[in-house]
This record gives structure tokens, sequence and C-alpha cells, in this order.
């Protein structure tokens, strides 16, 4: 696919893009590669031919079609955090980082809006904007390092979307580099940009439509009060009918998470977040709003916590504590890598109503394969991240077990009306099962959409799209979708 | 904002490039990257290889041999602060300290080969050996107080000069105990040995002065021993493991065991001095006795802390602010005890945002890659000017020096001080 | 048309069984003045697809037809010649009460949906006008929304699934009944808002809400449009969380400006928000009262529906939240002082109701207003002449923007059946 094969071309695209953005920003030695070969994801890696970090659009153009008139895919990067292989330049090509990229172009507090490069890290934008007592809603777990970019990307979601939304409902307009270099805006900084929502399509399409350059984004006023309950039980299942009972009950919390026992321990050796050491499970649910409505709401979501069975109820006494609490949960993923070498987190969602039997089916599957699964997840929505978490490494023999734990648990999402990737995308790792959700008809439409954008299929390649090579488990082909 | 290219000049370090042992530290690294915008050399460049993630990759790609220990790399691990606000980050407790020490072993000192050269001499024939730190902080003395010092900084161009202008003053006397054993003045609640190291020594010696007199108002009887030496940080930090052992061994003989704590009020030697265990893991006859001297030590806010001091008869009504050092927050996770010391003390502390962010002195860090360390430094004083605050409580001599010196290469009307000065000067 | 309805109508027939179509009587189901031959009521999405396809063999220009009750929005068709009604589709399939979700077909009217919610204690924020005759398919390709768009969102917003049928005969489908779904492009994002010109949306799965437990709305009316807009910024400055606020010029009833703050919730919270709104509207010198029951749910439906009688015409403008009241304060001098003015301020949305004869020279500064405040207009309902004499939406995408959205028209419907010219740019 690369016309890199000889050095003297190489040199020369070295040379173009230097004067593009400048010499220390044009990566091509193999240790500053390297370093680019691999995401969160790391059951894959593949060199890039060459890294580039640029400052501008203007700059971000002018490589798109420097790249392209090599002949070079181009995969955009942000921060790296993204776990399902969105980064990892497959097809080697040019990775784009865009982490100099961290402006704040504009600020109208009036309107609660931002302009922000997809550099800006999530937590620096909300942290910039706690003066102004604002904050930008979405907030993954890897919010401390991921960027505004990359959430776009993937269409981030975080505890707080419960409340506020995905990504998808906090961005009003983009403006983008196309695969052939040219610069475009859509959406706007007000509603109902005439026309297709493009922004909303451009959203979650994982760098395979356009390279974000500006993102308009929604700011949420901070709320006048905030409550954070932790709820601890006995039993997982019985946490989960507590989950269905609060939201059926009709008081929908600004955020409401679960954590299993094996997770709330694996947090509590590395940072002292206030979980219990002995429970099986707990609830992490937050209430906002004014002074008079939060005790009351709380007080009901309480009663339906100790109705349904909670062994005790511990409120966050203050912000320390709120935030500790929320270190812990943000840092569960993390955590895990005290429990065995390597960990996956899957990333699935079932409808609410079904929680309690999706987590018996995890759980039993944890069982039937003999492997640990550590649970910790957005139940408000749905969201799970089943983790297994195994000593072995991913070419052994041992890892189809994982695998075959893996696709067990999607296949109950699916089949209970889910999804098989509910925040971090289809990237690499999941592409081979994406007709787990979709017929010919419906990858064939969404092929068409990618022509429009992109009809070289110069961005990103190789993702998202099933190409008949499983990115785990080497040759084994993915297993027969549910019926 | 500073670019930081790797250095030019032939990739592979003169000669065949050393291997990378297996580390099994390692293994933790999930590659999340949740540390990536704590990392000060990764907020500055933006450049995954100069984040905590991109550097254990590239050790581990060279563990593994997918990579070659080329200069080039040699720049990547070396433009690390060894701040460890990733370990701080990192929700996996990968120990980055411990890894990048492994690496800079393998590696050896940092800098081209004359910089190598003369680092190597230092680390192995200067730092271990204290009459020779005296005679060479006597000769900073003369240099500096004949005004030699201020001519050649105005003189010599631009970087070098700057660098000149670092040099910290030498107090007029190098730090000399009147006993080897100081009792504790009144009740007598416990009994600790204390560490005079070697800048709070040369540079600091009236802050060693305080730390005894607090301590010994406090209750404590101080032992100072005549046999100790320097800690040997610098060297762990700067790829000479070997020389730091030796060192190691000679501190472990020559304190005391029959003390409640062995008190040390330079961050970074307390980081180094708690880590004597694993520094000496593989010592058979050491080891055991380097895992029980490390439990013995404490940084000095934490000891005065959990033994509590006298309330002064007069409270500071200064405008304060505190500088986290590296060594202190990440390296030993003390935070809470200086802020509790101060506020024991009556200080209204006014934290300044990035308290525990690296103000770019780490080690011999400022004088190897001064352009990173200006930037880090440029950041740290204008977070500190934002305080207004009067007096900046740094309490490590690596620390106290460059906010001295950025104080004045930045105007920004600050005092520098040690916590022990705040408190002695209280009354505590 | 490539041949003509004679040739379509048994060809249709065949496809769809003879109930299914019927020749169009009446002038009901013109469209700018352009009356299409056939009604075809499709009983599913595969029926709906096949008879897409059918037309788009036959080049017969398909009018999408829901509730009717927004069907002239859009730029005069540059021709009609079916109406696919969608009637049929009308099942309630799935309220699944525990998820928060509801699954339905895009002909169930917004009305009886509102109604099977309700017996649950949930309801569904689409708030388009006539929502009541509206179908939720139709209110979710026209895309308009009502007094509580900053709350609860638009169609966009609450569409987590969808089933189109496509011109080549497909039917497609994205998302479910999970509120994160990011497996696979949001094709939702593409259907939702494009008024049917890219594939016919058949079914919906939509987040629902718990009903409040308690509504209430504080009315506060002054002197002049300033101080209404006044008092508006300071509520959504303030820690109190309406679900609308909304600055009129007037209403039928009163002829004042005033604030209409909506609030919805436990009785806690809106006994807070009725002291503070009664407390400022006070101090601001303004009269100020409670409205509930009827007389709160007669007054947000008619501001709701406002443009939208009989022999109005209708300007929509999107601003920022911040710009209102310097656009309020324009609009004050440079409207016809008979036009009403509905400013939903948190979303920036201010519909203008005037006559449709008085609206034509007001329209180039309204543009020019808009584009001074980086918004969008739209000519929601005006004369035929007065649409046909410039794109109904403004401003215009930018052209590589419009490339884009040309090459989506061009790849889902490459005929150019579906709303043919109808859409922005006449796409």
């Amino acid at each position: 696919m690369t016309a890199l094969r000889d050095a003297q071309s190489r040199a020369r695209l070295i040379r173009r893009l230097q004067s593009v953005v400048g010499e220390p920003y044009v990566l091509h030695r193999p240790d500053d590669l390297t370093v680019y070969e691999q995401d969160a994801l790391m059951v894959a890696r593949h060199m890039p031919d060459l890294v580039v970090l640029p400052d501008t659009t203007q700059q971000v153009s002018d490589v798109v079609k420097l790249a392209r008139e090599a002949g070079l895919p181009i995969v955009a990067r942000g921060a790296g955090t993204g776990l399902s292989g969105g980064a990892i330049p497959q097809a080697g090509g040019v990775v784009v980082a865009l982490t100099r990229m961290t402006r704040l172009v504009e600020l109208d507090l009036a309107s609660r809006i931002a302009v922000v490069e997809p550099g800006m890290v999530n937590a620096d934008l909300t942290a910039m904007l706690v003066p102004h007592g604002l904050f930008y809603a979405p907030d993954p777990g890897s919010q401390v390092a991921s960027t505004i970019g990359g959430n776009v990307a993937n269409n981030s979601g975080g505890p707080h979307c419960l409340a506020y939304g995905v990504t998808s409902n906090n961005v009003l307009g983009l403006e983008v580099v196309l695969a052939d270099g040219t610069v475009a805006w859509v959406g706007g900084r007000a509603h109902d940009a005439p026309g297709y929502d493009l922004t909303g399509v451009l959203v979650g399409s994982e760098g395979t439509f356009a390279i974000v350059t500006k993102v308009v984004v929604r700011l949420v006023a901070r709320r006048e009060a905030v409550r954070t309950l932790l709820a601890i039980y006995d039993k997982m299942d019985v946490a989960c009918e507590a989950v269905s009972a609060v939201i059926a009950s009709g008081v929908v919390p600004e955020a409401l998470e679960i954590l299993d026992g094996i997770t709330m321990r694996a947090v509590n050796q590395t940072l002292h977040a206030g979980f219990p050491d002995d429970a099986e499970a707990a609830l992490l649910i937050e209430v906002e709003g004014l002074a008079e409505s939060v005790p009351v709401l709380m007080e009901r979501i309480e009663d339906i916590c100790r109705a349904q069975g909670a062994r005790r109820l511990q409120t966050a006494a203050g912000v320390e504590e709120r935030l500790s609490l929320w270190k812990g949960r943000k840092q569960a993923y993390g955590a895990l890598g005290r429990l065995g070498r390597r960990a996956m987190m899957l990333d699935v969602c079932a409808p609410r109503s079904r929680l309690p039997e999706i987590m018996r089916r995890v759980l039993e599957a944890g069982r039937r394969w003999n492997i640990g699964v550590a649970n910790f997840f957005h139940a408000g929505d749905g969201n799970l991240h089943p983790t297994p978490f195994f000593d072995f490494d991913d070419d052994s023999p041992e890892y189809a077990r994982v695998i075959g734990l893996a696709e067990d648990i999607m296949r109950a999402c699916v089949e209970l009306g889910g999804t098989i990737t509910g925040e971090h995308g289809i990237g690499l790792e999941k592409r081979e099962y994406l007709g787990w959700m979709f017929t010919d008809a419906d990858i064939a439409a969404m092929k068409q959409v990618k022509q429009v954008f992109d009809p070289a299929g110069v961005l990103n390649p190789d993702k998202i799209f099933p190409t008949g090579q499983p990115v785990h488990g080497g040759s084994r082909k993915s297993a027969a979708a549910p019926a | 904002m500073v670019t930081h290219a790797p250095t030019a000049g032939p990739d592979a370090r003169g000669g065949r490039a050393p291997a990378m042992p297996a580390i099994p530290e390692l293994e933790a690294c999930i590659h999340c990257g949740l540390c990536l915008n704590h990392c000060p050399t990764y907020r500055v460049t933006h450049l995954e290889a100069e984040s905590p993630r991109g550097r254990i990759y590239l050790v581990d790609a060279a563990a593994q041999g997918r990579l070659d220990l080329t200069k080039s790399v040699a720049d990547h691990l070396y433009l690390c602060l060894m701040c460890r606000a990733c370990e701080t980050a990192c929700p996996s407790g990968v120990q980055y300290g411990r890894i990048a020490e492994a690496a800079r072993e393998t590696l050896g000192p940092p800098g081209p080969p004359l910089t190598r050269m003369m680092v190597r001499l230092a680390l192995r024939h200067l730092m271990p050996h204290p009459w020779r730190l005296r005679a060479v902080a006597a000769l900073m003395r003369v240099f500096q107080r004949s005004g030699l010092a201020r001519l050649a900084a105005g003189v010599l161009p631009g970087k070098l000069g700057r660098r000149l202008a670092l040099m910290p003053a030498a107090s007029p006397r190098f730090y000399a105990p009147e006993a080897e054993v100081l009792p504790a003045i009144g009740e007598r609640r416990a009994r600790v040995a204390f560490l005079s190291g070697c800048a709070m020594s040369m540079f600091f010696t009236e802050i060693n002065e305080a730390t005894v007199r607090v301590l010994r108002r406090n209750g404590c009887e101080v032992v100072i021993p005549s046999g100790q030496i320097c800690c040997g940080a610098l060297n762990v930090h700067n790829g000479e493991a070997g020389s730091a052992r030796a060192m190691a061994r000679r501190n472990i003989d020559a304190f005391p065991d029959d003390v409640d704590a062995v008190v040390v009020n330079a961050a970074g030697c307390g980081a180094a001095m708690k880590e004597y265990g694993h520094l000496l893991a593989r010592d058979p006859v050491y080891g055991p006795r380097a895992r029980q001297f490390a439990a013995r030590v404490r940084d000095v806010s934490e000891f005065l802390a959990a033994l509590g001091v006298r309330t002064p008869a007069r409270p500071s009504s200064q405008t304060v602010t505190y500088q986290d050092p590296c060594h202190l927050a990440h390296g030993q996770r003390v935070r809470a005890e200086p802020r509790a010391l101060l506020a024991a003390v009556g200080v209204q502390l006014t934290e300044m945002a990035g308290s525990d962010r690296c103000c770019g002195s780490a080690g011999i860090y400022n004088v190897l890659q001064p352009e990173m360390a200006e930037t880090l430094l440029r950041e740290k004083m204008e977070a500190i000017r934002e305080t207004r605050a009067s007096v900046v409580v740094a309490p490590n001599p690596g620390c106290m020096i460059q906010l001295k010196y950025g104080a004045q290469r930045f105007d920004v009307p600050v005092r520098v001080v040690h916590l022990l000065d705040l408190l002695d000067e209280a009354g505590a | 048309m490539i041949a003509g309805i004679e040739v379509l109508h048994p060809r249709l027939e065949a496809l769809l069984g003879r109930g299914a179509v019927t020749p169009v009587d009446g002038a009901r189901w013109t469209v700018d003045g352009l009356a299409p031959r056939l009604i075809v009521r499709p009983a599913d999405a595969e029926q709906a697809a096949a008879m897409l396809r059918v037309c788009a063999e036959g080049r017969a220009a398909v009018v999408p037809w829901g509730g009717g009750t927004a069907i002239e929005v859009g730029n005069p068709p540059r021709a009609a010649d079916v109406i696919l009604l969608t009637e049929r589709l009308s099942r309630i399939v799935d309220h699944d009460h525990a998820n928060l979700t509801v699954t339905v077909e895009a002909g169930a009217r917004l009305g009886r949906l509102t109604t099977a919610l309700a017996e649950r204690g949930q309801w569904l924020p689409l708030e388009p006008p006539h929502a009541e005759e509206a179908t939720v398919g139709g209110a979710a390709a026209v895309g308009l929304t009502g007094p509580r768009r900053a709350t609860f969102g638009a169609a966009r917003d609450l569409a987590i699934g969808v089933r189109a049928a496509l011109p080549n005969g497909s039917v497609i489908k994205w998302g479910g009944k999970t509120i994160k779904n990011v497996a696979g492009y949001d094709m939702a994002k593409l259907f939702v808002g494009s008024l049917g010109t890219l594939g016919l949306l058949t079914e919906l799965t939509l987040k629902v809400y718990p009903l409040p437990e308690t509504t209430r709305t504080i009315a506060a009316w002054s002197r002049d449009l300033g101080s209404a807009s006044a008092l508006a910024s300071l509520i959504l400055t303030s820690p109190l969380l309406p679900t609308a606020v909304t600055v009129v010029n007037r209403t039928a009833e009163e002829s004042r400006p005033g604030v209409l703050v909506r609030v919805e919730g436990i009785e806690a919270a809106a006994r807070r928000h009725e002291r503070d709104l009664l407390s400022w509207a006070s101090q601001a010198g303004m009269a100020a009262e409670v409205l509930t029951g009827d007389r709160e749910r007669v007054l947000w439906q008619t501001l709701r529906d406002t443009g939208w009688g009989e022999g109005e015409a209708a300007v929509r403008l999107s601003v920022k939240a911040g710009s209102v009241p310097e656009v309020l304060a324009a609009l004050a001098t440079s409207l016809p002082a008979a036009a009403r003015i509905v400013a939903h301020v948190p979303a920036g949305t201010i519909w203008i109701a005037a006559d449709p004869n008085e609206l034509a020279p007001v329209l180039a500064p309204l543009r020019a207003l808009v584009q001074q405040h980086t918004g969008h207009l739209l000519l929601a309902r005006a004369s035929r002449q007065l649409k046909a004499a410039g794109d109904v939406w403004f401003p215009a995408p930018a052209s590589a923007t419009m490339a884009l959205m040309r090459g989506l028209k061009q790849t889902f419907d490459p005929h150019n059946v579906l709303n043919p010219g109808r859409f922005v740019a006449g796409l």
C-alpha cells in the first residue's frame, strides 16, 4: 500500500512534513515510532511509518494531503487511551497525533458553549470551567488523560451520562479535515444547523470519516447541591434488582454505578477510596439538583435501596469523600492490574430491565470458563464492563477461554436486546463481531456513508468493518452469530 | 513553548548497545495511559515517548529485544524528571521509579561522553566522601564571595551564564553539629538519628540547625552519626547504582539501630533511604538490614506530625504557599503532615495550582536539561505568583535552590524557606 | 416519472394489495400547490421499502406523510407523485417501562403514544407543533422542537434506535434499546431531521422520562420585552432548574410581554422555584402569577403551536442562548406590530408568527440578523411564492459541507425520489 519502500521517497516525505509542522514533530526513528504502535488495547500493535504532530488545522490539512500523495493511510490519535484499538495503525501509514492542539479557542459563558481543539484533555476542560460554575458532562473513566477529540471519535460516555447524555448530546458542531485535506464545518454554535446531522454521524465514527480539528461543546451548570451514596449489598443479584427498582420508581439519579467485591478490594489496595472490603456489590449513586430536592430524592433512593436489601448505606460526608469514591470508581480498570497480569475490559450493554438477568449470565460465564471476572459499570444506563483478569499471554492456548467468555457475554447481551459496545467503540477489537449486531444490508448502508466521507478509504482503514482477521486469538474465526 | 528535539548525533551509543534486563515491575503496566497528563515532560512536549507509559514501553521493548538501546532511547529516558507523579496517578500501582532506575543502571549516566564522564566522576568520587564535599563547598564559598561568580555569570554566554547563576550560595560554614549526640530539651520523648545530608550541609546549614533545634525542643534526643555519608540518591537516579549500593551500606553501618526513627529533612534523601531495601535486595548480608533500616526512615514532617509539636507562642502571620517536593508527595506519599504542621503553627495556607508538579530541579536535572527545567520553573513561578503569597515552603534543598533562582529569574517576590525554617521561627 | 401513474398504480397495488393504494382526492393532500396522484399505505417496513424501490425505478416522486402537521416544511417540491402515508405503521411495539424506553412504529400519533405512556407514569419529550396529531416518525424526520428542548433534547437526542426503509428496497436498522451504543456509525442521526430525503423512518426506539410529580408555571408580565428578556437571563444564570423558560411579546390572553417559566419535579423543588421566581419578578416590578392545571396546559400548548394556526406564517430563528436578548431587542423594533414572538431562551429557539402578507419585507433583515449572530433561520410556514423566492433554510451550508450532504443524498436516493428538492439547498 505504501510508497515508502525506498529510503529516498521516505526521506523526501519526511522533509516535506517537517516543513509543515517543524522538525521535532515529525517522528521517524524506530524508538519514536514504536511508542505509537499501540493504544490501550494491548493485544495488537503495528508500527506506523511516520508520526506527525500538527499544531493547527491548516497543518492537519497539509499533512493529510502529503500523506495522501504518498499513498499512505492516516490514523488520527489523541491520548491513545482507547480500549478497542482505534488508534492502532494496523495498516501502517501516518499517525496524526493531535496532542499538541490543546487550546480553548472560545468560551461563551452566556450561551454555555465552548470551542476547543481536539487535543484538550477532558478533565482539563472541566478544570478550566470550575471558576465559572460549569463543567463538561461526558466524563469517561479515562478523562484525566483522554482528549475531547478522542471522546468525539468514540462517542464517549461516563457515569454522568445518565443525566447529561453522551458526547453526541453534548457536541453542537465540528471543524474537520476530510480525507482529501479539505477543511469543513458541520453543525454550528446554535442548534438546528440546516441539512443532515453530519455532526451526529461524525461523533462515534472512530476516525474513519475525518480528522476533528475543533469541537463546539455544550457546557452544563454545576448544580447547587450534590449527594453521593454508597449502598452496600451482599449479593450482586440483589444490587441489580435495586438498580432496576430505582430506575422504575421514577427517580433518575445523575449517576448510578455498580462495583463488585472483586473490584472494590482491588481498588482498596491502591487507594483509600472508602469502599468496603467485605461486600459482594455496591451501588454508587449520585443525585444533584437544588438544595431542597437533593435530600428528598436521596431519601427516596435510600428507601428503595434498603427495601431491596442493602446491608448498609454510606453517604459521602463531604467533597473529599465524594471525590475519593469517584476516583476509586474511575481507577477500577487500572486497579485490576493487581489481580492478574492481564485484563480485558468488555463494554456491553443490556436494557436496564434485564440487568439482573445479564449479570447472572456474566457470572455463569465466568464460572463456566473458569476465569475471574470483575464487574464495575454504569448500571444506570445498562452499560456493563465485565472484566476478565488472568495471567496468561494472548498467544497462549489458555487465551481461547477468555475469548469464549467474552463471546458468551456479548452474545447474551445481544440476545437481550443490547449491544456489544456501549462506549469503547468497535475499533479493531470487535470488528469481526459487527455482524452480530447488523445485517448485511445494515452494514452495506454504513459502508455507503463511509464511501461518501472517504471514498479512497485512507482514514483509519481496517477499523469497524469485519476483515475476516480476528484481532484476538490469532487464526480463530469469530463464532457464529446468535440466531 | 519548549520543543524537545532528541539531540543530534549518531544513534548508537559509541559501540555495542547495552542489553536491557527483564524488569519485573514492567508487568504491572496495562498501558491505560492515565499517567500521561500527570507527567510534566508529557505536558510540555505532548510526545508519547516523553510520557511514563511511553518510557515504560521503550524499556519493555528493549527488554524484549524489540528495540535497541540507542542514544535516542536514552534521551527519552533521561528527559524524565523521576518525579514519580505518574506513580501517584497510576491505578495499577506501577512502580515507575524502580523501572526507570533499573533502566538507568543499564544505561549509565546521562548526556554526551564528556558529561557522562564528569557525572560519573562526581558521583563516584565526590558524593561518597564528606571531606571532599567540604573542600568543594569551601572553594564555592571563595568563588562566590570574591565576586568571581558574579563576574563569570555576567560574562559567559546565555545558557552557560544562566547555569552558573543557578549555582546556589554555599553556606558560610559546612554543617557541623556540636556533638554526635544532642540531648532533648526538657522531657525526653524520643530518640532519633538525623541525616545531615550533603546538599543540606553545603547550602543550608542553618536549616539543619533549625531542624535539630525543633526536634530537641520537642523532646527528641538527636544522634548525628559522624560516619554517615551522602544517601546516594543522585547516584541511583543517574545510572550509578553500583556506587549507590556502596554508599547505602556505609550508611546502614553508620546509623545506630536503637533509635525511634531516622529523621531526614530533605525529601529526595528520605525517599532514597526508604528504598534502601529495594536497592540492596540482592545483597544477602545487607538486604535484611537495609529493609529494617528503611522501615525506620521518616521525613521530619512525618515524624513531628506524629510526635506532636509544641504550640508556638508566636504564630505565623505571613501569607504562605506550599510546594510539595516530588520525592515527598509522590515518592513518600507525604502531603498531609507538612500541611498539618503549618496549620499547627497558625499558618493560613494558600494552595497553589499544581503544588505537586515538579519545579524542574530534579537533582542535577536542571543542570543537564536546562531548557525543560526552565519551562517547568516558569510555570511553577507563575503558579506561585498567582497565590500572591510572600513565602513558599519547599522542604527539599533542590527545590529550594530552584525556586530561589526562579524568584530572581522570573521576578516573583517570594521568600523561599524550608518547613523547619517556619517551625523554628514560630518557636514550635 | 418515467412511466405514468397508470403504470405505477397497478404495480403498487400488486405489491401492497388493492386497499393500500388509493387515488388522491381533495385539496388537503397538496404540498406547496403540487398535487400527488396516489396515496399508498404500506402495512410494514418491508412493504414501505418495496414501494420505495418501485417508485425509484419508475422515478416517481414520493412524499412521506405522517400526521401532516408539518407537511409544508421545506422548499417547494420539484415533483410530487405519490404520498407514502404511514398510518398503518402505528403499533406501539414495546414500552419497556423499567428501561425507560419505548419502541414505536413511525406512523403512531404522538397523542395516542402520550396517553399510553402516561398509563405507566411516563412521557416522551417530543413537542412539535400540533404534537397530538403529529406522528413519531414525522416529528423525528422534521425535527421541530418545543419549549422543553433545552432540558430534554430534541428527537436526535431521544432516538436511540431506528429502522428505515430505503429506496433500494432494503430495510436497515441501527441501535436498539440501550441508551449507550457505539456499535457502527450512528445512522439514527442521519435519518432523524432529514425530512425523509434519505429514507423513510419506519420505527423508532426513544428514551422516555418519568412523569413529574408536580408541574406549575410561573408567568411574569412586564412593560417591555427587554425586562422580560432580562428576567429570563437572570433565571438562566441562577441555580434554578426550570424545564422551560420562554419569553413572549404577547399571548392571546395577555397583551404584555412576559416570561413563562415551567417547573416540573418534586413538590419541594417546585416550591423553591415558585418562591424565587415570584420574588425576582416582584423585584423587577413585574406582575406575576402561578398557573396550574388546564390553564397551564393550554398555555404551553398555545406557545408550542405559535405560528402554526390557520392562515399564519412562521419563521424559526436558532441562535446561541446568549444572543437571545440582543436578537429579541432587534426583533422588537423590526417586526410587524401584529407579529407574535415566542422565544424558548435556553435552546436559543425563537418562533415568529406573522401574517403571511407582512412577512416578505422582513425576511431579508431577519436573515441578516441571524447571520450576524452565527445562527440559522427556517422559513417554516409561508406562501409558496415566498418560499420559492429563496431556500427556506438559511444559511446554506458551506460548499465542502454541502458536498458531503449531496453525497449522502446521492448514495441513498440516487434517483432523487424522496421529497425531491424540498430539503436544504434543494437536496
